[in-house]
C-alpha cells in the first residue's frame, strides 16, 4: 500500500557536483538532513541483486555514516559492511539490510553538498534540487 | 514477494495514464507538452510486449517527466524503480502530487499491495552526465524530450522568461535539446531507451543516437572499447503516432494542431 515519497539513498547514490567548474569528482555528496523518516517498503531481492552493481558502495556506507552522526532516526541504522560480500546475490541478511538503507530510508528535508567546494544543493519535499547557474557550469 | 503490476492489460494502462492531470499552464520557455495518455501507454505498453521491460527488479529513469505520464505507466506495469527528472519546479511539484494521488490506498480495486518505488530529481537534463556518478545506471530510460525548436532569438522576445532562464541554469538556445536528452538517456541506461521526436526529424536522431552509441562505453570500466551497431546496440524506428498539441498552448498557434511523432529505440545487446 502506497505512502508519500521522498529522495531515497538509491538516488542519492548517484548524484555527483562535478558539473560544477573545478570540481574533481564531487562524490559522494555530504547529506544533511534535517528530516528523515523510514518507510516500511516492501524487501525484494532480485532488485536489490540487479542493482548493486551499479551503485557505488562507498557512496552509501558514507550516506549511512552521515545519517547515524545526525541521530535523526529513533533507531540508528544497521552497520553495512565496508564492502559488499562476494557472496552477496544468496546472503539475505545483507540484502535486507543494503535495502534499508537504499530504499526504505527517505530524506524529505535538508541538503547534499558538495564535499570539494562546500556548494549546497536543497532538499524540499523530499525532491533534491542540483540545479546550478550557468557561470558555476564546468 | 515482487511488485505486482497495478494494470494488466493495455486498455487498463491507457485509462490509468489518460487520468494523469496535466499542465494546467505550459510553460513555453521549457516547451512543456504532456505526453497524452494514450500516447504513453500505446508507447510503454509495446515496449513492455517487444522486451519484456518494466519488472520488478528494473530501474527506469524518466528525462523530462513533466506531470508524470510516462512514470506512471512505467510504475503501473510494476517497474521496481523509476526516477523522474525535471527542470522545472511546477511540473515536479505536480507530478509528484499526481503520484501520490493515484498510487495511493483507496485507487486499488483489488486489494493487492501495490508497491511503487519513485524518485524525482530536479536538474538540466542537458547537464545531467556530468552530474552522475556512473554512466549505465538504469535498465530503461524514457523521455519525451523538448522539440528543440526555439532559437535563440525567439527565445530572447521573452525577456522575462530568459532572466529565469539563466537563473535556473539553462541555456537559452533550445536548438539541439531533443539530441542533448537523447544523448544523456544513452549515457545512463543499461539496456533500453525510448524517445520521443517528431517524424520528420528522425533521420538525423537516429544518425546522432548511433553516433552515441558508438562512443559509449562498453562498461563502467576505465578502458573503453567501441561499440559496433548490430553486435553491441540496436537503433530503430518503432512507432509512428499522432500527437496533438491542444490549444492551451498557443503562444504561437492559433488552434490545435496535430503533428506527427515516433519513438526511437536504443537497445543495448550485450
Amino acid at each position: 500500500i502506497f505512502k508519500i515519497s521522498n529522495m531515497k539513498l538509491i538516488l542519492h547514490n548517484m548524484l555527483t557536483s562535478a558539473m560544477i567548474k573545478g570540481v574533481k569528482k564531487g562524490y559522494p555528496l555530504l547529506l544533511r538532513a534535517t528530516k528523515v523518516e523510514l518507510q516500511p517498503v516492501e524487501f525484494d531481492a532480485g532488485f536489490v541483486v540487479h542493482m548493486l552493481p551499479r551503485l557505488d558502495w562507498s557512496g552509501v556506507t558514507a550516506a549511512v555514516q552521515c545519517l547515524n552522526q545526525l541521530d535523526l532516526l529513533q533507531d540508528p541504522l544497521p552497520e553495512l559492511p565496508p564492502t559488499v560480500p562476494d557472496d552477496y546475490a544468496n546472503n539475505e541478511d545483507f540484502l535486507r539490510k543494503a535495502h534499508i538503507a537504499l530504499m526504505q530510508l527517505d530524506v524529505i528535508e535538508g541538503c547534499l553538498v558538495c564535499p570539494e567546494t562546500g556548494r549546497e544543493f536543497p532538499i524540499a519535499k523530499g525532491i533534491p534540487n542540483m540545479l546550478i547557474n550557468d557561470n558555476e557550469a564546468a | 514477494a515482487p511488485v505486482q503490476p497495478l494494470v494488466r492489460n493495455r486498455k487498463q494502462l491507457e485509462s490509468l495514464l489518460q487520468q494523469v492531470p496535466t499542465f494546467a499552464n505550459p510553460q513555453s520557455r521549457w516547451e512543456q507538452y504532456a505526453t497524452p495518455g494514450e500516447v504513453a501507454a500505446s508507447w510503454l505498453y509495446d515496449a513492455k510486449m517487444r522486451w519484456n521491460c518494466f519488472t520488478a527488479e528494473q530501474s527506469v529513469l524518466d528525462l523530462g517527466c513533466g506531470p508524470g505520464a510516462l512514470m506512471t505507466g512505467c510504475l503501473a506495469l510494476g517497474s521496481g524503480y523509476v526516477c523522474g527528472v525535471d527542470i522545472d519546479s511546477d511540473s515536479l511539484d505536480l507530478c509528484r502530487s499526481n503520484l501520490m494521488e493515484l498510487f495511493s490506498p483507496g485507487n486499488d480495486d483489488d486489494d493487492n499491495d501495490v508497491s511503487a518505488n519513485w524518485d524525482l530529481l530536479q536538474a538540466d537534463v542537458t547537464r545531467l552526465s556530468a552530474g552522475l556518478v556512473h554512466q549505465r545506471q538504469f535498465d530503461v530510460v524514457v523521455t519525451n524530450p523538448p522539440f528543440g525548436t526555439y532559437s535563440d532569438a525567439k527565445l530572447s522576445h521573452k525577456s522575462n522568461s530568459n532572466r529565469r532562464n539563466k537563473k535556473a541554469g539553462q541555456s537559452t538556445s533550445s536548438k539541439g535539446i531533443d539530441i542533448a536528452f537523447l544523448e544523456a538517456g544513452i549515457a545512463a541506461s543499461c539496456g533500453l531507451v525510448f524517445s520521443l521526436h517528431k517524424t520528420t526529424t528522425m533521420p538525423f536522431v537516429m544518425h546522432r543516437a548511433r553516433q552515441a552509441c558508438a562512443r559509449k562505453l562498453m562498461s563502467n570500466d576505465d578502458v573503453a572499447s567501441a561499440m559496433v551497431e548490430g553486435r553491441d546496440y540496436s537503433v530503430s524506428q518503432v512507432a509512428n503516432l499522432r500527437y496533438n498539441l491542444n490549444r492551451s498552448y498557443n503562444h504561437h498557434l492559433k488552434e490545435s494542431k496535430d503533428i506527427e511523432v515516433s519513438i526511437l529505440e536504443v537497445a543495448f545487446l550485450r
